[in-house]
């Protein structure tokens, strides 16, 4: 069964291949350093703009970055999209801004069962938080692949990703989560810290994950690349 | 006055930072008014005259700022004395060598001022926090002197220049070189050195005598009743009973009280010495004969006294302090004129004896009661860590007999769910070490089964089977939290959550009858579901022969329960006569019935057949009938918040068994027993701590009480659904499994694998709990050590042993004496092992517990 399984899903990506735009290292690193340059430029905006902070001001700051770092990865991220000539780029941006709900909500349930306090002074906190995991995880997904269930399935419950986008949303997406995850751990402690508090601690830890799987990613790439064309030759 | 900012500002910021020291200037500022203050009215017959300034912190702190740990910079503080009085004279010195000395009359010829400060180190006898003792003595202390309470933790800390300036203007002595740290004598003499001091104890400067000393913590109380005229503290805090008047903060403050009394030119009249001296000696003998009448009462009526030698040695030496003391009286008495003194030697020599006394009893009590067996906790952490051994072997031993037998499932044995599980439970057993995470450890158990959900959703969606099952057990899992932050609010009262729910549904009143009626009917509905379901499973035919009168005998009770807590909630209006026996007779009767399946199971298992045809579906009977045997007493038990659980139950068992089929090792489905287990303990409204047991559980059906059968529903109470219930339902972790090949075959691999599930469940237990144990041994010092490790450690302990007890009740029940002989020896060499440990490592913990309580 496995490998029957295995077998479909090379086909399959073999056929899609053909579709799909290639991705070279360099585009990678160029798409990498502009997400990662939108985070930097979102923190320096509220910084330096509005002069808010995540610790003060976590809500604030949260929907300052979702919302400037949202954008950018819609549009970056639609170019690379599937069947291009299917799919125009306005089409994939389209529903690139529909999947950021839909993540929020898949998102913040997550969040709430793992812990995530409810109530309505903790409602902006999250609900900013997880509109920035959507833009993170969910949304660079959505532009490229739309409602395709086998590549959804195929990048987030299976972790296969076969092609170069398909690293460069996996890997991420899951840093992000991850990095989440791990961020949480501090809050029970007593250092009575202002960091501590749900979701600043946990937006450092997604960010610096996020970041990780980033570099990993082009990493992997680099070498995946060279590899691919050794194979080719 | 107390300084409280002082503490927030060295926890948040740390020792050296900019708040800390505005902080301390401040304080600085407020204490030289104080002093000036002081200082003006101190003439003779002024009203500060006979004022004494104590200055001290209720503890130290690290460079962090954090504190509650055993090491020197958190248990030292200091504490600064001033006395307006005339300089003592140089006698003082004498009586304690590790004070200031007096031996340079150039130098002190040179004393001018009045002013005299002492300052010593506080040692902290028990880490009982002094802001107790201090609080309660600071309201007699008003009187006769100005209590200043802060933590004046700047003296035992390294000098930056700013924080250290708080007090050189007062003192005009540079204060860091007070530092009492023992790392820090090389510094401090060089900075008395720079100073052109002559002893680093002495300070002399613009004519102020400053003087260091320390003294213990436990001399504090009796000192400063001694003082005020007081009576000693008695039995109260234990460790202060004990305390011997420390005779430089005594002198400081008496001085020469007497001096007056005597004519000035009288050759006969004796010294200041002398006279200090003997109304010193008059205090000591008190002090003295009161400690020595507690340490016996105390031996007396402690379980774990003092040992006899001990006793004896501490008598002898009373007794020869108390003869020399009667001699040199009597030697008074025969002197008939008024002008006979005891001599200066004599004095000094009663004064050695009485010390001799102290210092022997204070050596006593430090060795028993606040030394840990160190011997013993080692050896029941090694028992501990055998028992991990054992548990590992065997289910390695187990896992080799399913590969050896059934060939076809020797696939990757180290799969991605050993690692995970193995991590989790890794991840939850060290933060442990930590006493936060002790304190949210409900929260800390949640997230962790929160997350090994996810990653089963995650495996279901990527095997596209029973996602609603994953979807259902997340479900479960976030109303298991909200319950739990239910629970949590209501430790706290105030808690915001409280407030928030409230604030949620402000259209609600409490009080309104149909809302009561709506709260009280919520759970009956919920049993009447579980009824239905159980009624179902007969209807089905699952339960057969005697097993389905065990569930019936369920349903039975869970409607007297409906009964009686209607009764409870007068939601019936009843007859005078049923509200006279409604309060007991219905629990009774459910106990009954619970003892009578419990009895009509074992028949079950002693007489039946062993038939290979229909084993699954017995063991699914049996499974049924032990929970339902259980259910009904736990939970009239734990009453109406059992309710939702039972709800959960019914749920668990659902996905549980969809879970079980999910899974490709039982490692990780048992992980998540284990904690689905922690969630429940603390989803009941428990927490670790002993006023989060219900002792009304106890009562419940018996009005009288007695000790063996409260503490047996207590027990039940506490860990029927976190201990007992899941014990008995790991089989369900099994029974779906496996649903080919043959029958024979079959069985015989199925009570393998039960056997495994139950050793990795006693191995999970057992880390945890050796994880708490190690927490505990190196915290054992820790401010925190009664409220929060102790209990910690005293209910993990009795989970454990519950737990293990069961196990062996479980597997002799379901394996039966046909095929366990030898699954049942591993299970004793598992889970035995960890019971014996128990009694060894609680030992110390309960003596020590003793001693501290009485």
């Amino acid at each position: 069964m496995e490998r029957k399984k295995k077998n479909k899903l090379v086909k399959a990506s073999a056929v899609t291949k053909s579709t799909l735009r290639t991705v070279s290292p360099l585009q990678t690193y160029v798409l990498h350093l502009i997400c990662g340059l939108g985070l930097a430029s979102a923190f320096w905006v509220a910084h330096n703009v509005y002069s808010v902070n995540l610790i003060g001001n976590p809500a604030q700051t949260l929907r300052l970055i979702w919302v400037i770092e949202a954008p950018i990865v819609i549009l970056l991220y639609s170019v690379f999209r599937q069947n291009p000539s299917q799919c125009s780029y306005v089409k994939a941006v389209a529903r690139g801004f529909l999947a950021l709900p839909f993540g929020a909500i898949a998102n913040a349930l997550g969040a709430i069962v793992l812990g995530a306090p409810i109530g309505i002074k903790y409602f902006p906190g999250t609900l900013n938080w997880s509109l920035l995991m959507s833009a993170l995880t969910f949304v660079p997904a959505a532009s490229v692949f739309g409602s395709s269930w086998t590549e959804w399935h195929r990048i987030f419950a299976q972790t296969k990703p076969i092609d170069n986008i398909d690293y460069m949303i996996c890997l991420p997406a899951h840093g992000a989560v991850i990095g989440s995850w791990f961020g949480a751990w501090p809050m029970p402690l007593d250092w009575e810290r202002p960091w501590q508090e749900w979701p600043v601690s946990v937006t450092y830890g997604s960010i610096a994950g996020y970041l990780v799987g980033m570099v990993a990613s082009f990493g992997i790439l680099l070498f995946h690349g060279v590899r691919q064309r050794v194979k080719g030759d | 006055m107390i300084f409280l900012v002082k503490d927030h500002a060295g926890h948040i910021f740390g020792v050296d930072s900019l708040p800390m020291i505005e902080k301390l200037q401040q304080y600085n500022g407020m204490l030289e008014k104080v002093v000036d203050v002081l200082e003006s009215q101190s003439r003779p017959g002024g009203l500060h005259e006979n004022t004494l300034l104590l200055v001290m912190g209720d503890h130290g702190q690290t460079i962090n700022g954090d504190h509650g740990g055993g090491s020197a910079e958190e248990v030292e503080t200091s504490i600064f004395a001033m006395s307006m009085k005339k300089p003592a004279p140089s006698f003082l010195w004498e009586l304690d060598n590790s004070s200031c000395r007096m031996d340079l009359p150039s130098r002190s010829s040179r004393i001018v001022s009045s002013l005299r400060l002492l300052v010593a180190a506080m040692k902290y006898f028990l880490h009982i926090g002094v802001a107790r003792s201090a609080s309660a003595i600071s309201g007699h202390l008003r009187k006769y002197a100005l209590g200043l309470l802060a933590e004046t933790a700047m003296l035992g800390r390294k000098p930056s220049d700013s924080s250290v300036s708080c007090l050189d203007q007062t003192v005009k002595a540079k204060w860091f070189s007070l530092q009492l740290r023992r790392k820090d004598k090389a510094e401090i003499e060089r900075g008395m050195s720079n100073e052109d001091l002559v002893s680093p104890e002495n300070v002399f400067l613009d004519g102020r005598e400053v003087c260091i000393s320390s003294m213990e913590q436990l001399d504090f109380a009796v000192t400063v009743s001694a003082l005020l005229g007081l009576p000693f503290p008695f039995g109260s805090l234990f460790c202060f009973s004990i305390g011997r008047v420390n005779p430089v903060l005594y002198a400081l403050a008496t001085g020469i009280w007497k001096q007056t009394s005597y004519s000035v030119g009288d050759p006969q009249s004796p010294s200041n010495l002398e006279v200090w001296m003997q109304n010193y000696v008059d205090v000591l003998c008190i002090n003295s004969w009161q400690v020595k009448k507690y340490i016996d009462v105390y031996s007396a009526s402690s379980v774990i006294g003092f040992s006899n030698e001990d006793l004896l040695h501490v008598a002898k030496l009373y007794a020869q302090a108390e003869e020399n003391w009667l001699h040199t009286l009597n030697d008074l008495a025969q002197c008939k004129s008024g002008s006979c003194y005891a001599s200066l030697g004599s004095l000094k020599r009663q004064i050695v004896l009485y010390s001799d006394f102290f210092a022997s009893v204070a050596e006593l009590a430090r060795t028993k009661w606040t030394e840990f067996d160190l011997k013993r906790m080692g050896i029941g952490f090694g028992i501990m860590l055998a028992s991990m051994f054992f548990h590992l072997l065997a289910i390695l031993w187990v896992d080799k007999q399913c590969m050896v037998s059934f060939t076809s499932h020797s696939s990757s044995r180290i799969s991605f769910g050993l690692i995970f599980s193995s991590i989790i439970v890794a991840i939850r057993a060290v933060s442990f070490l930590s006493n936060s995470f002790i304190l949210e450890e409900a929260k800390v158990a949640n997230f962790l089964l929160a997350t090994t959900g996810m990653l089963y959703l995650r495996h279901s969606t990527l095997r596209n089977k029973m996602v609603l099952e994953a979807l259902a057990f997340l479900l479960l899992i976030s109303i298991l939290k909200l319950v739990i932050e239910l629970g949590v609010s209501k430790q706290g009262v105030d808690s915001p959550f409280l407030k928030m729910s409230l604030s949620w549904m402000p259209c609600i009143d409490k009080d309104s009858p149909f809302w009561m009626c709506v709260a009280d009917s919520i759970p009956m509905l919920a049993l009447f579901a579980l009824n239905y379901m159980l009624y179902q499973s007969i209807a089905r035919n699952l339960c057969q022969g005697i097993s389905k009168y065990i569930v019936s005998g369920t349903i039975f009770s869970h409607m007297l329960i409906t009964v009686h807590w209607a009764l409870e909630s007068n939601l019936l209006t009843v007859p005078l006569v049923l509200k006279g026996i409604r309060g007991d007779y219905i629990p009774r009767i459910i106990y009954a019935i619970g003892v009578a399946q419990l009895l009509s199971l074992t028949p079950v298992r002693l007489f039946e057949e062993d038939v290979a045809s229909d084993w699954e579906e017995r063991i699914v009977n049996k499974t049924v009938g032990m929970l339902s045997a259980w259910s009904p007493t736990v939970v009239i038990l734990s009453g109406k918040q059992g309710w939702f659980i039972m709800r959960f139950k019914s749920l668990k068992q659902d996905s549980g068994i969809g879970t079980a089929g999910l899974l490709t090792l039982n490692t990780s489905s048992v992980t998540q027993w284990s904690l689905f287990a922690t969630c429940l303990f603390f989803c009941t409204g428990h927490w670790c701590a002993f006023d989060g047991l219900r002792y009304g559980a106890a009562f419940i059906g018996f009005d009288e009480f007695n000790l063996i059968r409260q503490a047996i529903l207590l027990t039940i109470d506490t860990f029927g659904f976190s201990h007992i219930l899941p014990v008995f339902g790991l089989p369900f972790l099994v029974v779906y499994r496996y649903p080919f090949g043959q029958a024979e075959k079959k069985k015989q691999f199925f009570f393998l694998q039960l056997c495994h599930v139950y050793l990795i469940y006693g191995l999970v237990m057992a880390t945890t709990v050796t994880f708490t144990i190690i927490c505990v041994a190196l915290q054992r010092r820790h401010l925190m050590v009664w409220g929060l490790f102790a209990p910690k450690f005293v209910f993990d302990v009795v989970g454990l042993t519950l737990t293990d007890f069961m196990i062996c009740v479980a597997s002799l029940f379901y394996f039966g004496p046909l095929c366990i002989r030898g699954y049942d020896l591993i299970d004793a060499g598992g889970s035995g092992l960890p019971i014996a440990e128990n009694g060894d490592e609680l030992v110390p913990v309960l003596k020590h517990n003793f001693g501290s309580s009485t």
